[in-house]
């Protein structure tokens, strides 16, 4: 408009002097389809219009939105990408349960009522855990269903393994020849056949169908991720994770932040922020200053190693002070069988003086307060270099907690250093002094708070034991030891015929991946190497076959966690199948639904099953045979109705109340609350006849303890009180103090082991970014774009000395190699620390194949002798596909691999391996050192491994009754008592 | 028009600038300009003009003289101390203490009153010419000397009812040039890719304004990626793609178009000529990777 038309018009208005219409787009409905991985989604428009969503006030005050249940079957709302147009779309609301990390959040996708295509994932607001909340990994899925470069069918190797070439195969076609070495291994031996499972995502499923073919094959990636947790735990009292009820907390203490900005992130993090909202103090251990310790009251930054120096200060300060919980001490700590072994165990004179032959009460408060005297705050200052006042105000707020302290370690500390199960024993030992256990605030035991239902038909246990799996060295390993699986091969001691990788890239995630490497290409220690899997991985590339598996929204299964005081179960679902089945689609296999032909385990079980055991014989085909159905594979609608009809307590009820059956529930729901509330459940009163040692028994099955004249439930310990002496140690050989007590064990990388003059460093990697996956994100581009470097964190002080600026190229020297990554200047990190997050650095070996091209390197490997080099050609780049996205790729650098030059250790008790690193060497690289190189020599990871083994105490040696293992100990699946002896050694020849 | 009912449009005229530019599209200000021919293409959907509102001033051009005026294109510093002065010498108290003074809103509220104040002198008989001389100066010194360039930055965003606004806003501002001097960037052998990006975020260096969406625009045009993030981070990101692409030409030929929309202003020729200049030696350009 002319500036004199303008100016006069609105002057005119000024002085008193003197419309558009919404354009209405005609409504088109287009056909059903399944694009994903070969285009993205349309969905239908819809002449409809929305209606009001539920308001819900989550307990820290926030409020959410969610459509009502009652309009997910039918829900329409506008769509926010046709903005500012008003443009409608239907769909079908389907619940399922995330499958990016183990937190088994709810999600609910939204399935195009016209096209079946899934438009988005948000949070389910009726799932007891996740409360309607999401972290960025849960909308992510529909990165990963509509990824371009997902593997949509059945891949064969063509080929040597790991040439990179590949066929399409039919599913019949995989079947058949899997199957049939199955049942050729089965026929041979029972040790054969080998699933190995990173992040299991479901309860019991596997598990059964492995017990099913009568193997010892179940190996998971426990011992290089949680081992050292169980282990401290499980010895305190028998369960092997802990279940903090923060959001009822007064004091949060947390052994890094691991847990709750990476792993089990959201149903954690959103209730400490309610009991921060209602006073709680958090404190946390961490050398790095993380979202968690950003967050925290007090941020202790210990050196590594020291946590439980620390610890055992605050517990002598509670001692000495008399700010123990005397009564919960007295009734529920096995303070007889301390007083019965210390001068066993102990060796400090002073505390035999302070019991003085006594068997009282009054006497094991004597004796452990001389035992813990030591354990000053100056003392534990000086260990842990942190300010002592910090370490006095942390240890105030667990004093002032009362029997509402809240704490956790899972990997940090625990799976970081030797021995670093005992940091989790003096953890635990403040929730026991404290009487936190159990209580509203308190720490739960994971079993206690996770409902694992009784499954359909279980086989009977085998009575087998694979020594490639819990070798004899290793009796108290919780659980297999995993990640020496190349190493335990090289020595000769087993093969694997048939080895199911399942949503797990060892190759990748493990340390000393070139071993890794070696092995997967040797056919004759994996016979068949299937991967299961959702997307490319490094190990997948040298498989035999690639099993394309569905993520959240394509597949069955059950999980549960144990997110708060209460129990729940979440049921995953195939979303398009149930939509379709809704619309009165039939669908027999997920994989007619799915995109391409992508599958889902719980399916593929069955019929790998039934043709592995076509006629019976192997009595495989039975476990897996319909009971409505009989000569029939089970369906998935017969085994979780079978579940949830009568496995599931107060399903059936909460069914029947709406008119549903209890599978029609759950597929609408997608969850269940089994139990609100659950608090000291070892108080439970039980039936049962009292013997002399104080156990409560029926029949001969020890049931309980007697506790002041009441038959009380317990602990799932020997005692079934909380054990501070554990005499199962003990009698297996670490009868030490420092092993049978809560007690420091020095760290392979304490000070004393870091020579800091030479230059030597502690690097740090067992830690994330909360917006990755493992080996599962290079496919979700929103969680690449958001997080896809993982540089060296250095303290300034460090920088300074070594010449270092933010950009700059480090070399990193390990025990068996070495690596480049860029610096990043931070106070956020401890002097004398070098930090790196652990999950990037993916790469693949083809320019068009393999891991994603948007999160990964092309990378060549080269190798002289055992001297294994891995270099990048390039990093991320963009490139054309339907998804626009991919071409506005504007990152370069996808990080570095640093895990292939971690050399294994061991810990020679509970088998994790401890993943902090010595960094012999830290210096700013040479021009023809390249960013990404990495160079390991894996005679050096034999020996590094072969000086860890040299610590261990096998069973051989020290077991006390001719077992492999402790009964007592858990195994995620359990053989016969008759499986637990040791093999007997061979006759000596007759003269 | 009388030089009182002038006066008075004038003062009303700048209250619904100052209104609009404060606080959107109020009943008030739409009851204004119902009709108005230059306000045809206001949107009936009052989400959808707050919507416009808050992309356009609330993040794609910062509102503030200080923005388009200093050196180092922030906000506050000397200019929003400047301007604090002036309005304290005609008296005048902005309403809103939680923003900058230099927000064009308030400086068209002080406008406002300045002429309120100038009507009220012609009704009563008393003199004009110190209310005058201040109104007079308050414009050659700031509003006038930015409002030019916060229209056309304005307009690039592709909101109608404010370009028409913020050309209002010319109209009666004048579009005074300032008069800093064009930059020689490339003289400094040292200069980098970043402080080429740093430059050309900078309205009284390089002679534009380059805001989220115009980055985006310009990368989009080039067939670039530049992320998101702050405006330096995605202005580094485009150049680092652009020569990590070997796509310099094709960026500099984008921003080219962007600059090409602007008024003559010799800072925007010396810009187009240091582009030039990294389009031919774009290969010997420093990259971090």
């Amino acid at each position: 408009m002319s500036t004199t038309r303008r100016l006069a018009d609105t002057f005119a208005r000024m002085l008193g002097l003197p419309e558009s219409k919404a354009t209405r787009h005609e409504v088109q409905a287009s056909a059903p389809s399944n694009v994903a991985g070969v285009a993205m989604p349309e969905y239908g428009r819809d002449p409809g219009a929305p209606v009001d969503m539920i308001e819900v006030r989550h307990p820290d005050g926030r409020m959410s939105s969610y459509p009502p249940p009652e309009h997910w079957n039918d829900w329409v709302e506008w769509d926010a990408k046709a903005w500012p147009e008003k443009v409608a779309r239907r769909y079908t609301l389907v619940p399922t349960i995330c499958f990016n990390c183990e937190s088994g959040c709810g999600l609910i996708a939204y399935v195009d009522k016209t096209t079946f295509e899934v438009r988005k994932f948000e949070g389910n607001p009726v799932h007891p855990g996740s409360r309607g909340r999401n972290c960025a990994k849960g909308p992510a899925t529909h990165n990963q269903v509509y990824d371009p470069e997902r593997i949509l069918y059945p891949l064969k190797r063509v080929g040597p393994r790991g040439s990179g070439q590949w066929k399409r195969v039919s599913w019949e076609e995989a079947l058949d020849d899997i199957a049939e070495k199955m049942r050729e291994s089965r026929q041979k031996r029972r040790d054969g056949i080998m699933y190995h499972v990173g992040r299991p995502g479901e309860d019991h499923y596997a598990n059964r169908c492995i017990q099913g073919w009568g193997v010892d094959g179940h190996n998971s990636h426990t011992n290089v991720c949680s081992a050292s947790s169980r282990t401290g735990y499980y010895l305190w009292a028998g369960f092997d994770r802990p279940s903090p009820d923060y959001a009822n907390a007064r004091t949060i203490l947390l052994i890094s932040s691991h847990l709750e900005t990476g792993h089990y992130f959201n149903p954690h993090a959103q209730r400490i922020i309610e009991a921060k909202r209602k006073g709680a103090k958090l404190i946390t251990f961490d050398p790095r200053l993380s979202n968690t310790a950003s967050k925290s009251d007090v941020w202790l930054p210990t050196w590594p190693g020291s946590e439980s120096t620390v610890l055992l200060a605050m517990a002598n300060h509670l001692l000495q002070t008399g700010q123990y919980n005397r009564e919960f001490v007295r009734k529920w700590v096995d303070w007889q069988g301390f007083l019965a072994r210390a001068s066993e165990v102990i060796a400090d004179p002073a505390v035999h003086e302070a019991i003085a032959g006594r068997d009282t009460f009054e006497a094991f408060e004597d004796g452990l307060k001389a035992l813990y005297r030591g354990f000053t705050f100056e003392r534990a200052a000086e260990e842990a270099k942190v300010p002592v006042d910090r370490i006095v105000a942390a240890a105030d707020a667990v004093a002032r907690a009362g029997d509402r302290l809240s704490a956790h370690n899972w990997r940090s500390a625990s799976i970081g250093n030797r021995g670093g199960w005992q940091v989790v024993r003096c953890l635990f030992l403040l929730n026991v002094l404290t009487g936190s256990v159990g209580t509203p605030g308190g720490t739960s035991g994971n079993s206690w708070n996770k409902f694992v239902p009784k499954a359909f038909r279980t086989p009977p246990a085998g009575d087998v034991w694979n020594e490639l799996q819990l070798p004899d060295e290793w009796p108290f390993a919780h659980f297999e030891m995993s990640f020496l699986l190349p190493h335990l091969m090289e020595e000769g001691r087993g093969t694997v015929d048939v080895y199911f990788t399942r949503v797990y890239n060892p190759l990748w995630t493990n340390p000393d991946g070139f071993m890794w490497l070696e092995a997967l290409q040797d056919e004759a220690k994996f016979g068949l190497h299937v991967a299961l899997t959702p997307t490319w991985n490094e190990s997948a590339w040298f498989a035999d076959y690639v099993l394309p598996m569905g993520h959240s929204g394509e597949r069955h299964d059950l999980m549960s966690q144990e997110t708060h005081a209460g129990q729940w179960i979440g049921f995953r679902q195939p979303v398009r199948r149930v939509a379709m089945e809704r619309a009165g689609k039939k669908v027999q296999f997920t994989y007619e639904a799915n995109p391409g032909e992508v599958w889902e385990e719980a399916e593929f079980w069955v019929e790998v099953s039934w043709r592995m055991d076509p006629d019976g014989s192997l009595g495989v085909r039975q476990w897996f045979e319909s009971l409505e159905n009989p000569g029939n594979p089970v369906t998935q609608d017969e085994y979780w109705a079978w579940i949830f009809d009568n496995s599931v307590p107060g399903l059936p009820a909460a069914a029947k109340a709406e008119g549903l059956t209890p599978l029609e529930y759950m597929r609408k729901y997608g969850a269940f609350e089994v139990v609100k509330e659950n608090y000291v459940p070892y108080e439970k009163v039980v039936d049962g006849k009292a013997g002399k040692d104080g156990l409560v028994r029926q029949d001969k099955t020890v049931v309980g303890v007697m506790v002041d004249g009441v038959a009380r439930k317990g602990f799932e310990t020997m005692s079934r009180k909380l054990e501070l002496l554990s005499g199962v140690l003990a009698d297996w050989g670490w009868k030490e103090q420092e092993y049978a007590v809560p007690w420091p064990l020095e760290s392979h990388v304490s000070p004393n082991h870091i020579d800091a003059s030479k230059g030597e460093m502690l690097l740090l990697p067992n830690w994330r970014l909360p917006t990755l996956i493992h080996t599962r994100s290079a496919n979700a581009k929103w969680l690449v774009e958001i997080s896809h470097n993982n540089p060296v964190w250095m303290h300034p002080s460090d920088a300074q000395r070594l010449g270092v600026h933010t950009g700059d190229r480090v070399r990193i020297d390990t025990e068996i190699g070495w690596f480049v990554d860029r610096a990043w200047v931070t106070e956020g990190i401890k002097p004398g620390i070098i930090a790196i997050s652990h999950h990037l650095g993916r790469w693949r070996l083809q320019d068009d194949a393999g891991v994603n091209r948007q999160g990964s390197s092309l990378v060549g490997l080269a190798a002289q002798g055992r001297e294994h080099r891995l270099t990048i050609q390039k990093g991320a780049e963009r490139w054309e596909s339907y998804d626009p996205d991919t071409s506005r790729i504007w990152w370069k650098t996808v990080g570095v691999h640093q895990n292939l030059t971690h050399a294994v250790h061991p810990d020679p008790v509970s088998g994790a391996h401890c993943w902090l690193q010595k960094a012999v060497s830290v210096r700013k690289a040479r021009a023809d050192e390249a960013y990404g190189t990495v160079v390991v020599d894996t005679n050096r990871s034999m020996a590094v491994y072969r000086e860890w083994l040299a610590l261990t105490r096998p069973a051989s040696k020290h077991s006390p009754d001719g077992t492999r293992r402790p009964l007592w100990l858990k195994r995620p699946l359990k053989p016969t008592r008759k499986a637990y002896d040791l093999p007997k050694p061979p006759e000596p020849e007759a003269k | 028009m009388t030089p009182f009912e002038s006066a008075v449009a004038h003062s009303r005229t700048w209250a619904l600038l100052a209104e609009v530019l404060l606080d959107g599209w109020t009943d008030r200000a739409l009851a204004v300009v119902d009709g108005l021919a230059w306000a045809a293409d206001l949107p009936p959907d009052p989400d959808l003009r707050a919507a416009r509102h808050q992309r356009v001033l609330g993040s794609g051009v910062p509102p503030y003289e200080s923005v388009f005026r200093s050196a180092d294109g922030l906000l506050g510093g000397d200019i929003a101390g400047q301007v604090r002065d002036a309005y304290a010498a005609m008296g005048f108290r902005p309403a809103r203490t939680d923003i900058e003074p230099d927000h064009a809103g308030l400086q068209c509220a002080a406008l406002s009153f300045l002429y309120a104040a100038e009507a009220d002198a012609l009704r009563d008989g008393v003199p004009t010419k110190g209310i005058v001389q201040l109104r007079d100066r308050f414009l050659a010194e700031h509003l006038g000397r930015w409002a030019g360039p916060f229209h056309t930055a304005v307009s690039r965003q592709g909101v109608a009812e404010l370009t028409e606004l913020t050309g209002l806003l010319v109209d009666l501002a004048g579009s005074a040039r300032d008069d800093a001097a064009p930059e020689d960037l490339l003289a400094d052998a040292k200069t980098g890719l970043k402080a080429v990006a740093a430059y050309l975020l900078v309205p009284a260096r390089c002679g534009v304004w380059l805001g989220v969406g115009d980055i985006q625009r310009v990368a989009e045009r080039a067939g670039l990626a530049c992320g998101f993030g702050r405006r330096l981070q995605m202005m580094e990101s485009l150049w680092f793609s652009a020569v990590d692409h070997g796509a310099v030409p094709a960026l500099v030929q984008s921003l080219g178009a962007e600059l090409d929309a602007w008024p003559p202003d010799p800072r925007i020729d010396a810009t187009r000529a240091m582009l030039a200049t990294l389009a031919q030696t774009a290969a010997s350009l420093p990259a971090d990777d």
